[in-house]
């Protein structure tokens, strides 16, 4: 029996075609599987987008306009480091390299705005007014005006070393606004940041879906108490990778709710990963929440592990790889990021621990008998935190009058009371909720831990303490919300939810008072 | 007992922040009184408790409090007392916490006309890291004294009163300035501010309604 070298359905066939047309109809096949491939993942953006409750894009329209009118609000280069954020973007969009120095000579455009603006004669001095006469105005107009001088200069001040993302696409804005002057550039700019504080509104809202599954109408609470916080509206209402790192964040708990309700899964694991990626190139503050990250990652691959330890490894694999390259890359080209968190770590762990320790937790709470006092006669819980929270905006040094911070106490002492009575309510079922928790906590203590060993290194106690390096923790302060109007109880619940929006959209149209006043006033 | 519509309860607070704006915008803001040293240039710091006094001041009428030139990052608590031949006029202290530069005491007695000359004394303490004085470089006797040694200046000492003027006759040239210094200068600018504040409160409260039931 004579072996068959070619079987009928292969005589049939026409004959091979020539090597030339093979390789055309193979790129046609790969296009077209490239084309199925983008389709399927518009498709499935689109369906992820259509599965966000309509609440959640109001909480995010509410966000912008609001961070929209602080950007009106804010005189140009009046929050805190403004300048130096919008030279790194000039930098990049004029010469697409990064900045390379922490100086302050910036390019002789900018200075000539800053000068005119009074930028520098402005800020941290409260008795000081902003621009408010027409003789100013038209002197600013005719330097505005004056043609160059929009590069030259490689200074980007404390923005220099900062990973480069939210620069690159401020620069879209930037470039979108050529046509205008300096301060056209910064109001386009300044509205991308507003688009952001939308995106973290949105994340906010869909963590707390996620993580407070009970009682929906307490999303609207929690969702609306971070989309009008007045701070996120200055921060999102000013150039500044705060507005992108916050959003960001949002997504980080967001993904972690996610995956400790309904177990994590590839899908979880890429868009994780994407977070982390995101985070990792907008601020180098967005490492302090990584160690939570992965203890919270171990966790939910740990539970998956019981059902599928290939999937769990997997998604371990595709959230861990990025942070690993990631850090390899920094230690290989010596990025300032590589040392950001290994240098406050050895500083602890080194002979100065015990005092840095010490000192950190001083920074945040009462001295506990037997620490040496670092802070004298203040009450630092009080005076750098709660009252920098309730109002503390421009360059941090516009103030509510004293009265407003004594009266603060009293919505702050009933938000905390519906708090507990919402966890005594739920104390049945907080065990199951421990290890997310924890997870949340590790994310937070790893923040509050970096602030306080900067201020420790930078010998200026107090120096950074600002209330906005808190907003990574957004997510959490709606989930206080929605727990506190849950506190009330079924019936009450609802009651106190609205109290709290009027409470929150108070606090912002006062603090906008408050900073119309003490520039314009 | 009965529980309240939410809807109530939003009307009833958007109602109590529609009156406490009014309120706030029918007071008068402080004015500074003319005179007195302005804060021109930070002369010296120090780390430690300080006190010191400056006399030839003027204290003018209606003088509520002082702004004394003071800076740092870390506020400390800040004393003034005022002297007129050896007796004390008037008196007040500020906590640790107030920021930028400028610590505002609120003196606990006025005075409906103008004392001169006066001394003005002041006091640091609760030092936490460096404190600098601000004011302008001066020597000889109009220097301010700090016990039997004179500082490389005087103190910057602002005379706050109560303004006139209520908010709202400030109103219009207050929206003249927020429109000045801006991308796209102009009086709308406020109005603008004024919009997007108010679809802040309707779009939230529209929620409310709908969510919150």
């Amino acid at each position: 029996m004579s072996r068959r070298t070619t079987s009928p359905a292969a005589r049939a066939r026409p004959p091979l075609p020539r090597p030339q047309a093979g390789a055309r109809r193979e790129r046609a096949a790969r296009r077209r599987r490239t084309a199925t491939r983008t389709e399927a993942a518009w498709q499935a953006l689109a369906a992820a987008l259509r599965a966000v409750p309509r609440t959640a894009w109001v909480c995010a329209l509410v966000a912008v306009l609001n961070g929209a009118c602080w950007s009106v609000i804010s005189p140009p280069f009046q929050v805190t480091d403004e300048a130096s954020h919008y030279a790194y973007v000039a930098r990049l969009a004029e010469t697409g390299t990064l900045p390379s120095s922490a100086a302050e000579n910036f390019p002789p455009a900018e200075e000539r705005a800053l000068s005119d603006l009074r930028t520098a004669g402005l800020s941290e001095r409260p008795s000081f007014r902003a621009t408010s006469s027409v003789a100013e105005q038209q002197q600013l107009e005719r330097d505005l005006a004056q043609p160059g001088g929009l590069s030259g200069s490689p200074d980007a001040g404390v923005a220099n070393g900062q990973p480069p993302l939210y620069y690159a696409l401020e620069t879209i804005p930037y470039g979108l606004a050529s046509g205008g002057t300096i301060l056209d550039r910064l109001s386009a700019m300044r509205l991308l940041s507003a688009l952001l504080g939308g995106l973290t509104a949105v994340f906010a809202f869909l963590f707390l879906r996620e993580a407070l599954p009970g009682a929906r109408w307490a999303w609207t609470v929690g969702g609306l108490g971070v989309a009008a916080a007045p701070l996120l509206g200055v921060m999102s209402g000013a150039v500044n990778p705060d507005a992108q790192l916050f959003a960001v964040s949002a997504a980080l708990f967001y993904c972690l709710a996610r995956g400790f309700r309904r177990g994590i899964t590839k899908e979880l694991a890429l868009a994780l990963a994407a977070v982390v990626i995101v985070g990792v190139l907008t601020k180098l503050t967005f490492l302090t929440l990584l160690p939570g990250t992965i203890l919270g990652l171990l966790v939910l691959c740990a539970r998956r592990a019981r059902t599928s330890p290939r999937e769990a490894g997997v998604a371990f694999a595709v959230v861990a790889a990025p942070i690993l390259l990631l850090s390899i890359a920094g230690t290989l080209t010596g990025h300032s990021a590589a040392n950001y968190l290994s240098g406050f770590v050895s500083d602890v762990t080194g002979a100065r621990g015990p005092r840095e320790l010490s000192y950190i937790w001083q920074l945040y709470l009462p001295r506990l008998p037997g620490m040496h006092p670092y802070f004298h006669g203040i009450l630092t819980t009080r005076v750098y935190w709660f009252n920098d929270l309730v109002g503390d905006y421009g360059w941090v040094d516009t103030r509510f009058p004293r009265w407003v911070y004594t009266a603060a106490l009293v919505p702050a002492a009933a938000l905390a009371a519906l708090l507990a009575r919402a966890l005594f309510v739920s104390r049945r079922t907080l065990p199951g909720r421990l290890p997310e928790a924890l997870v949340y906590g590790a994310m937070g203590l790893g923040l509050l831990f970096v602030i306080g060993a900067q201020d420790y290194s930078s010998k200026l106690p107090g120096e950074y303490v600002e209330p906005r390096y808190l907003l990574p923790l957004l997510a959490l302060w709606g989930a206080v919300l929605a727990l506190a109007a849950r506190g009330a109880g079924r019936r009450w619940g609802p009651v106190a939810g609205a109290s709290i929006v009027v409470l929150v959209l108070a606090h912002n149209l006062f603090s906008q008072l408050l900073v119309i006043a003490r520039y314009y006033g | 007992m009965r529980v309240p519509n939410p809807r109530v309860v939003l009307a009833g607070g958007l109602t109590l922040m529609a009156l406490g704006l009014i309120a706030t915008l029918s007071r008068a803001p402080a004015v500074t009184a003319k005179g007195g040293v302005g804060p021109e240039t930070q002369f010296v710091a120090t780390s430690s408790e300080a006190s010191g006094c400056q006399n030839g001041e003027t204290l003018p009428a209606h003088t509520s409090a002082i702004r004394v030139g003071l800076f740092a990052i870390t506020t400390p608590e800040v004393g003034v007392q005022v002297l007129s031949e050896g007796r004390l006029l008037t008196s007040g202290t500020l906590s640790p916490g107030w920021s930028g530069e400028g610590a505002v005491v609120p003196v606990n007695h006025t005075f409906d006309h103008p004392v001169s000359p006066v001394a003005v004394c002041f006091t640091v303490k609760k030092v936490n890291g460096p404190v600098q004085m601000v004011g302008r470089k001066t020597s000889g006797p109009e220097a301010t004294v700090e016990g039997s040694n004179r500082l490389p200046g005087r103190i910057s000492l602002q005379y706050v009163q109560p303004g006139h003027r209520s908010w709202w006759s400030l109103a219009l040239s207050t929206a003249r300035r927020l429109g000045l210094g801006h991308a796209t200068p102009g009086t709308w600018n406020a109005l603008l501010v004024a919009m997007l504040a108010a679809a802040v409160i309707a779009l939230s409260s529209w929620l409310v309604v709908r969510d919150l039931r």
